[in-house]
């Protein structure tokens, strides 16, 4: 299997403060890898720096073995690289449909029309064809993460990074959204997913990365990892639901 | 050299009265993020008062001001209170437009009223003046500089050490934590922007002992104030005071050097180039968005 | 509705032309200012209201193109409209020039630095007399006929109309929507950004150097205060505001409606008129945001969507 991502020795900081410390990972092409960590352990940080909304004090990162790390994010976004936000919002004073129809418009650089029939199809996948022509801040939060995600799948990525897509969802409403990201998986792109969900996570990840405090404790499949002293330590109090 | 020194000199005088009356501008966007275009039209209200006082009563142009304070206080802390508290926390654009309404409401209705001619204070001291080693240095003026330098340090105090002063920071810094704390932020606006509108009436009335007072100074001024919060850094009190100076000082000497008209376009130039390299002012302590 | 809207207009713009051949002189010559300043909040709104990236020194472009063609005409013996032309392709590259730094900037900071520049260049002007005529001022000394500026007006008013609507159904406004409600989302899903607001910017920059330099020609005789009058900018944006920013017929609604009252008002009645404005601005922020056309829009969708 090919490596299509691969982060190298990533520092951030935010002043004196270091919200990633020399963090390396790669991902596989087709692999779903999770990343797991407390909260305030970087996992969003390392999102930003990865799709170029944040540029790290050092390190490197290679896409499909091209350098991004010095890349704006409307660039890495085009190259097929997208992240969902952790807290959603939405094109206000558009519709659902025309979210989607932008991430097509530029993401992938269609035409008008071309990027109206994608969007339709992307909706109709994701669920939410009922509501496209509701304006975009009127909807439900569990439908404004697939709005999300819709969005970003117009863009037609090779990698898609979902910053806890499912906090505050059902059970009923998660297993949905794990049975869509199989099938998204199935379509070829590969995906890392930050949860705090262990249903999500166990569910559906092939490989976990533990981040703490801004560096990488552990690494591997989820079952190891979930035995690991280290990340045990990590999360004391937190229940395995 | 004694040329130089003396714009020098005059340059730091006007340097004390920006100060002044930057300040409260400073203080209302920092805390609100409002930017308040009627900045102009409080100096010119201030003005106005210790004019007519003069005028009406012979009060002395310095006896004013508590009566400036009072009254603008509770105007502009009436002022938020109904109308300005609309565009807090809605996009800047609001805020700009809807101060720009009241600027020319304010502007036009002090014309209609007063008309535009020029009026000028003049009392037993007005043209007095004192020299120091060859440098003229008109009383008034000095006086002037040290009451900015007094207002200034007053607000300072106000805002660091007092009660009232803590709850406009915490609401500054984190309004709905404010809020849960207990603290009523719509009082806390309008106070801060009394506060706001106090200062600046208040250095109107130093003006107008020196200066022309005239219902359409307020644009000027309020320009003004944009560069010298801009230069010191916008929301960052003691960054109005080094921001006057520095403008008042590049304002004399480029008079000084080359012509009024070039002095202007000069500062001009500088605010824009600030803004784009260094908007964070020249401590860099401003709040850039 | 939506594909009426281009031959609605078409009519109007038809019906408009056709007038002067029934009524002259006062109507006329009033109309002619309406189309003028429709044209140019037209401009103002395609850029600021669109993006949202509010420009308080727009009249820079005015100026400019006044100046460039006055210059041109006076100094290098061009005819009119060539000199017209070529003051538009000057105001767009400078707006080019100018854009490409300064729309790194946001809010605020980008409205005061555009007056700034704005202010900057009106005192350049009155400085470099031996170029301009300082604040003595610059005579035309080519004009056209008075019937001819007003169906140019007319057909620059359309003109920029149509673009924006164009442009509001089209790729570009996509763009332009996004970045006004989220410029980093619109960045993460492909959108370059900053491409895309200097290009509104230069196209908006590029008309107003069209139209403020007609209009010099017109009044023949200009000063750095009156073309690069912070107030031309501020109408622009009550225009825009009042009609409704980021609407296709905001400018429309907005400059004939301004105008009107400015003609009823304004002559006799210069500071009520103004301190009416004030007070209209106020309670337009307070009560209703998002102007006229806005508000009339949103009523309707809640209109239709009951029904």
């Amino acid at each position: 299997m090919q490596e299509i991502l691969k982060a190298q020795g990533i520092c951030k900081n935010f002043g004196a403060l270091a919200a990633l410390a020399d963090v390396s990972l790669h991902l596989e092409e087709g692999e779903i890898l999770g990343i797991i960590g407390p909260n305030g352990s970087g996992k969003t940080t390392l999102f930003n720096v990865l799709t170029g909304i944040l540029r790290p004090n050092k390190g490197e990162i290679l896409f499909q073995g091209k350098g991004i790390s010095r890349s704006p994010a409307y660039k890495i976004c085009r190259m097929g690289l997208i992240k969902t936000a952790q807290i959603v919002q939405p094109f206000a004073g558009m519709s659902v449909l025309d979210n989607v129809i932008i991430g097509g418009l530029y993401g992938q650089n269609l035409s008008l029309s071309k990027a109206r029939h994608t969007a339709h199809e992307i909706l109709e996948w994701v669920g939410l064809s009922a509501i496209a022509q509701a304006p975009a801040e009127s909807i439900t939060v569990a439908m404004r993460r697939r709005l999300e995600l819709a969005r970003a799948l117009a863009t037609g990525p090779k990698i898609l990074l979902l910053d806890e897509n499912m906090a505050g969802l059902t059970p009923m409403e998660i297993d949905g959204v794990l049975k869509l990201l199989r099938q998204i998986n199935g379509r070829g792109i590969s995906m890392i997913v930050v949860e705090h969900i262990m249903q999500a996570v166990m569910g559906i990840c092939q490989r976990i990365v533990v981040l703490d405090y801004g560096q990488k404790i552990a690494e591997g499949v989820p079952e190891e990892v979930m035995r690991n002293r280290q990340v045990i330590e990590a999360y004391l109090g937190e229940e395995y639901a | 050299m004694l040329p130089f020194i003396q714009a020098l000199i005059n340059g730091l005088l006007l340097g004390g009265i920006y100060a002044a009356f930057s300040a409260g501008f400073s203080l209302i966007f920092g805390v609100m993020g409002v930017v308040n275009i009627a900045n102009g039209e409080m100096v010119m209200i201030g003005a106005f008062i210790t004019y007519w006082l003069f005028e009406i009563l012979k009060l002395d142009p310095f006896l004013s001001l508590p009566f400036s304070l009072i009254f603008l206080f509770v105007f502009g802390y009436l002022l938020q209170r109904i109308i300005i508290n609309r565009v807090v926390g809605a996009p800047p654009i609001m805020s700009y437009i809807m101060t720009f309404g009241i600027h020319l409401t304010l502007a036009n209705l002090a014309l209609l009223a007063f008309s535009a001619d020029p009026r000028v204070i003049t009392t037993s001291y007005s043209g007095a003046n004192f020299s120091l080693g060859g440098i003229t240095i008109p009383v008034v003026q000095l006086s002037t500089f040290g009451l900015a330098f007094v207002i200034i340090g007053a607000l300072y105090v106000l805002l660091y050490l007092t009660q009232i002063g803590r709850a406009i920071q915490a609401t500054a810094q984190d309004r709905e934590m404010a809020r849960l704390m207990g603290i009523s932020v719509h009082k806390v606006y309008a106070v801060t922007f009394g506060i706001g509108a106090a200062i600046t009436g208040l250095s109107g009335s130093l003006i107008a002992a020196f200066r022309h007072v005239e219902t359409g100074m307020g644009l000027p001024y309020t320009i003004i104030a944009f560069c010298v919060v801009v230069l010191g850094g916008m929301g960052y009190i003691p960054g109005a005071l080094i921001g006057g100076l520095i403008l008042g000082v590049i304002s004399s000497l480029s008079t000084y050097w080359f012509t009024a008209g070039w002095s202007t376009a000069i500062t001009f130039f500088l605010l824009y180039l600030i803004l784009l390299f260094r908007p964070q002012g020249i401590l860099g302590k401003g709040i850039v968005e | 509705m939506k594909r009426y809207a281009w031959l609605i207009g078409l009519l109007a713009v038809a019906l408009l032309g056709c007038l002067p051949f029934f009524k002259t002189g006062y109507i006329i010559n009033f109309l002619l200012v309406v189309f003028y300043w429709i044209g140019l909040t037209g401009c103002w709104n395609f850029m600021s209201g669109y993006t949202g990236y509010i420009d308080f020194g727009a009249v820079t472009y005015v100026g400019v193109g006044s100046y460039v063609a006055g210059v041109l005409t006076l100094h290098a013996g061009l005819p009119l409209l060539p000199a017209v032309l070529l003051a538009g392709l000057a105001t767009l590259v400078l707006a080019l020039i100018v854009g490409w730094p300064t729309l790194k900037l946001r809010g605020a900071y980008f409205a005061i630095a555009t007056f700034a520049l704005a202010e900057a260049l009106k005192q350049v002007c009155e400085e470099w007399t031996s170029m301009t005529g300082g604040g003595s001022g610059l005579t035309y000394s080519l004009r056209l006929d008075d019937l001819t500026y007003y169906w140019i007006y007319l057909a620059s008013a359309a003109g920029v109309i149509a673009m924006t609507l164009f442009t509001d159904r089209s790729k570009m406004g996509y763009a332009m929507k996004a970045i006004h409600q989220d410029e980093h989302a619109a960045a993460r899903v492909g959108i370059n950004t900053h491409w895309i607001k200097i290009r509104a910017y230069g196209q908006s920059a590029f008309f107003m150097g069209l139209l403020g330099s007609l209009e010099a020609s017109r009044l023949g005789y200009i000063t750095p205060v009156d073309v690069f009058n912070v107030h031309i900018t501020i109408k622009m944006v009550i225009m825009s505001l009042l009609g409704g920013m980021g609407t296709v017929l905001g400018p429309v609604i907005g400059a004939s409606f301004l105008q009107i009252i400015e003609e009823v008002l304004g002559s006799s009645f210069l500071n009520w008129y103004l301190v009416f404005i004030g007070i209209i601005i106020i309670l337009v922020i307070m009560f209703m945001p998002s102007g006229i056309s806005g508000t009339i829009t949103a009523r309707m969708t809640r209109l239709f969507k009951k029904s």
